[in-house]
């Protein structure tokens, strides 16, 4: 493949992963910024602010489960209905007398030995994460309505509520916290570690990885476990933030998170991008979201406005890419059409 | 890249050709269609589920289980054009409901009958479409993604178009048109699905068009080289797909007689359409497979749905039966190389003996 | 490979600039729609906020409906919002956003019993009070809550009706929600417990759940008349029930030989009163209903409201329930509305919800 054609370049020196980064913490600040001063009730005097992220980092959660998923090239549309069937699993092993932290650390295990054979049935047999996933989507939430019966439970001991859902540290609420460590490790994760190389280098090339040793099936394999975990993570949060389960409590999750993904910069078919830009990605849309809605527009103004905002970004980036020459990513979009793409 | 040359897409498509060696090959062969394992399928429960309950067999249910898939049928054929083209449609509940609306309204309030509500229906399909396959074809967003955004737009739109209202009351020619049989056990709507299905079948197999669809499908660079115009086949698909979503709009308001702000973006019905193009043999990698398997398909789910609650199965197993069904019917295809379990198995604990 | 490390400065300083262009699109969206809610404090008035479970639902329409009318006599601004789609998590943000904007009272139809709990308890700490309506949630997280009516009188009713058509030996099915829809929970229980007392020889032979999605109702009542074909009437008790069900019936052409008797609204249903394949609903004045939320949320915001007591309004009088009463479904703190109306062929005519 030919180098892209040479370029003057002044200023800070940033690879287009760090200047989309920018561009969503610039976004970020300036969005803050508008709706602290321009809408009442946002600002709350900062702890009104950062409490409303209770309401959307579950989503951010998810999302970078679904991330490692979408760095090797794959896609896990049973994110949602897992978090709502480990709800649900947890909620109902504490009915049975197990200790809640003890049901939640179940229950994510669960989801993670769940998201292992995920993993097993797509790379041994050959098969489409999206079918598979799919598939998986549908009897998960069965089995979330079947264990959940006509009462899930509900009413967690409180201190599993507070520190899993709406409590504090200070002025900073649990959900943060418990993001920022999730968010470090996973940064880490991909973009410090032998694992996340491989997985990064086979979202890129499966070809390519192989050649240079990579085990792409194990790997595969390890991001949709963490897939599953992270689902599982969310789902607990879930749980604790509202202090009840449904079977259909995380279903509407799965496509913000998807979303989130890809405005943070990952590319939906892999290989590119990085974990940060899901974490302030998580935040933009988050933020957009709780301001409109604050701002007294109805939630269905607000979806349309996130769905604009996820087609005319991706439309901006590629358009920009594309204009910018070499490997851009409509010549990747070509690239991938061709037999030897999907394995 | 690699640009191996790929077989043709009618071949690949249709395993069972001429030239066949003996009769068992033949056989084989045949069995392997996925068309004609899912008609036998689809024999066998209804054998099953008759012998149990034999009013499962009476031309009233086999007319409403027919009319009742037929939503999802014309649809799922919609979205097997986009698949084939390597693509994904996640739009297509709010195209359906959007449609649905539209005519119902004006069927409610000004008389307008099916026949005028039809090109109305497929005009609202092929813009939606249209935006979908200009966000793919030229601004190049991955389907997914492009989809995926004017589902929450799309949906929008719908509730905007719904006004709070809901469609009550429909004139007569509706419900005749939605639940009436042509012949006694064979519905309008099974006539227009079926009418629907062969004739992009027919497209597909027999026109240059349906041979560039299949072509952009297996290798949209060769596609290119040939001299296909692959934006303008990719916006095609699109289209195709969202006037195929108006018009299920048109049969799903026919059959169920009312339609609201969450028509079709409330129910699985989009999921299921997906599903019924995998079960039907259409891959996600695009270029292999076809509208008659999903098609079949469609009425497979209904008919082995409907036997399960026939069977005393609590209905919150619907969803799993959909999911498991999709594994099973990926799971025997046989035509694609696939591991089988045996090979898979072995592969397993050799990397397991690898890692030790 | 060299795209890892490939600097893309201007290309990417564009993208920047194309993210930012995002933002003036989000902006000038917010700016586009109004904010009525803000206006409103200026002037003094009680803010309202009112959230039926999903926005576009006729019955919701009609309490909406009911609550403009009266809201402006009450001094109310009265905002009315809701989820698109019936989702219980949809319905938190909105509550959260509505304790952001310092409303005087949220009042709700909740989409799950559970799942707002604690932020109505948040909204209530914050000096807002809460007011149930149709749907409940936990006596804990509102002050007070308008049940439609009480469940043991609608389940009389529907079950009358239904033996009148069918006998007293029989077999019925009923047709709901979701497994775990709260008031359908309510309604069958307080049917089965009136059964067992006055009809000891009618039969519930199943359950149908059409999710309340009218496509799946329809698929599921077809199939509960072919598995089950002694079925002389079936109970839809939920809106999009008896719309699929009255549907199924007609289409199976069994109009007359299969009684329809359910819990619904008339309006959507007009074509099924008159081709005689429904043959009666039951429900309460959604219009009046929305009219009551309006003088409950004005009472209550002026702490004239209490367990116990009662009060009256243009619309009659009516009292506070102070403890549980497991016959009507009554918990402290609820008022009951009204008793439930008959919708026949012979009146439907005269209903606009």
């Amino acid at each position: 493949m030919a180098e892209g054609p040479a370029r003057i370049r002044r200023g800070l020196r940033l690879n287009s992963e760090q200047w989309w980064m920018t561009s969503l913490a610039v976004l970020l600040a300036a969005e803050l910024l508008y709706f602290s001063l321009g809408v009442q009730g946002f600002w709350g005097g900062g702890t009104g602010m950062l409490n409303q992220t209770e309401y959307f980092l579950d989503i951010g959660i998810m999302a970078i489960g679904v991330g490692f998923v979408i760095f090797a090239g794959d896609i896990d549309l049973s994110c949602g209905a897992m978090a709502s069937f480990v709800g649900i699993v947890m909620a109902e092993l504490w009915k049975q007398g197990v200790e809640i932290w003890v049901a939640a650390l179940i229950a994510v295990l669960i989801a993670a030995l769940i998201g292992l054979i995920h993993g097993l049935i797509i790379t041994l047999f050959r098969l489409e994460s999206l079918l598979v996933t799919l598939a998986s989507q549908f009897i998960l939430g069965s089995l979330a309505t079947a264990i959940g019966g006509g009462y899930p439970p509900y009413g967690f001991p409180h201190a599993f509520t507070s520190i899993a859902g709406t409590g504090s540290v200070g002025p900073i609420p649990a959900q943060i916290i418990i993001f920022a460590v999730i968010g470090w490790f996973s940064v880490l994760l991909v973009h410090r570690t032998a694992f996340g190389r491989s997985l990064v280098l086979l979202g890129h090339n499966r070809d390519a990885a192989r050649y240079t040793g990579v085990n792409v099936s194990w790997t595969r394999v390890r991001a949709f476990v963490l897939s599953g975990l992270f689902a599982g993570i969310a789902g607990i949060v879930i749980a604790a933030t509202y202090n009840s389960v449904r079977d259909d409590l995380g279903d509407s999750l799965l496509l913000p998170a998807i979303t989130a993904v890809v405005l943070g910069g990952v590319d939906i078919f892999g290989g590119r991008g990085h974990m940060a830009g899901v974490l302030f990605a998580t935040f933009v849309l988050g933020f957009l979201y709780q301001g409109l809605l604050i701002e007294g527009i109805s939630q269905l103004t607000a979806n349309m406005v996130g769905g604009g905002v996820l087609v005319v970004a991706l439309a901006l980036k590629i358009g920009l890419e594309r204009r910018g020459g070499g490997l851009s990513f409509a010549h990747r979009l070509r690239a991938r059409f061709s037999p030897g793409g999907v394995p | 890249m690699t640009t191996a040359p790929s077989p043709s897409p009618l071949l690949s498509a249709r395993p069972a050709g001429v030239g066949q060696r003996s009769a068992r090959r033949t056989l084989s062969r045949l069995l392997a269609m996925r068309e004609l394992q899912l008609v036998l399928v689809t024999v066998v429960i209804f054998a099953i589920t008759t012998a149990h309950a034999s009013t499962f067999i009476s031309a009233g249910n086999i007319s409403f289980l027919l009319a009742d898939a037929m939503a999802v049928a014309v649809i799922a054929v919609g979205q097997t054009i986009v698949v084939l083209t390597r693509g994904i449609d996640l739009s297509v509940a709010p195209i359906l409901g959007t449609a649905a609306l539209a005519v119902g309204f004006l069927a409610q309030n000004h008389n307008l009958t099916p026949l005028e509500g039809l090109p109305l229906a497929l005009a609202i399909g092929a813009a939606m479409g249209l935006g979908n396959g200009f966000m793919v074809a030229l601004a190049g967003i991955p389907p997914i993604i492009a989809t995926l955004g004017s589902l929450a737009i799309y949906s929008g739109v719908q509730a905007i178009v719904a006004h709070s209202q809901e469609v009550v009351t429909l004139p007569p020619a509706y419900f005749n048109l939605g639940n009436g049989d042509a012949i006694n056990g064979i519905p309008y709507l099974a006539l227009i699905g079926a009418g629907v299905a062969i004739a992009f079948a027919l497209i597909l197999w027999r026109t240059r068009f349906g041979r560039s669809i299949y072509a952009v499908g297996n290798n949209a660079e060769a596609a290119r080289r040939a001299g296909i115009n692959v934006s303008r086949v990719t916006v095609s698909s699109y289209v195709l797909c969202g006037a195929l979503a108006g018009l299920g709009g048109l049969i799903f308001l026919a059959h169920v007689g009312s339609a609201d702000s969450t028509t079709g973006t409330d129910s699985n019905i989009q999921l299921t359409a997906i599903a019924a193009t995998l079960i039907g043999g259409t891959t996600l990698t695009g270029g292999k497979g076809g509208v008659i398997g999903s098609f079949l398909a469609a009425i497979f789910l209904e008919v082995a749905l409907a036997a399960l609650v026939e069977f005393r199965l609590n209905p919150i197993w619907e969803p799993a039966g959909v999911g498991v069904m999709i594994l099973l019917a990926v799971l025997a295809d046989p035509t694609t190389g696939r591991p089988s379990l045996r090979s898979a198995l072995r592969m397993l604990l050799q990397s397991q003996r690898a890692r030790t | 490979m060299s795209r890892f490390t490939r600097k893309r400065g201007l290309r990417a300083r564009a993208a920047s600039v194309g993210t930012l262009a995002m933002l003036a699109l989000a902006v000038a969206a917010a700016f586009a729609s109004t904010s009525s809610a803000h206006r409103a404090k200026a002037q003094g008035k009680i803010k309202v906020a009112i959230v039926p479970k999903l926005l576009g639902l006729p019955v919701f329409e009609a309490n909406v409906k009911g609550a403009n009318e009266v809201a402006p006599k009450l001094g109310i601004a009265l905002k009315y919002t809701a989820p698109a789609t019936a989702s219980a998590t949809g319905q938190v943000s909105i509550f959260n956003s509505l304790i952001a904007q310092h409303y005087n009272v949220i009042t709700l139809s909740a989409d799950d019993p559970t799942v707002p709990d604690s932020v109505l308890q948040k909204a209530m700490k914050a000096g807002i009070k809460v007011i149930t309506f149709d749907s409940d949630v936990n006596p804990s997280a509102r002050n007070f809550f308008i049940q439609d009516t009480a469940y043991n009188t609608i389940a009389q009713g529907v079950i009358q009706a239904a033996e009148k058509f069918t006998g007293p030996n029989a077999e019925i099915a009923i047709m709901s929600s979701t497994p775990d829809a709260t008031i359908q929970l309510a309604w069958i229980k307080a049917m089965k417990a009136y059964i067992k007392t006055k009809f000891p020889h009618l039969k519930i032979v199943t359950i149908g759940y059409g999710q309340s999605i009218q496509s799946t109702s329809l698929t599921a009542a077809e199939n509960i008349i072919h598995s089950y074909p002694n079925v002389k009437a079936i109970l839809p008790i939920d809106g999009a029930a008896v719309v699929g069900t009255a549907q199924a019936v007609q289409a199976l052409g069994d109009t007359g030989k299969i009684g329809v008797f359910g819990i619904g609204d008339p309006l959507p249903n007009q074509q099924y009163f008159a081709n005689g394949s429904l043959k009666a609903l039951f429900l309460w004045n959604e219009v009046t209903q929305g009219k009551l939320v309006m003088y409950v949320a004005k009472l209550a915001y002026e702490n004239k409201l209490k367990a116990g007591g009662s009060f009256t309004t243009p619309l009659g009088k009516f009292t506070v329930a102070a403890k549980n009463d497991p016959v009507t479904g009554a918990t402290r703190n609820t008022i009951i509305f009204s008793k439930p109306l008959e919708f026949t062929k012979a009146n439907y005519k005269k209903f606009d919800f």
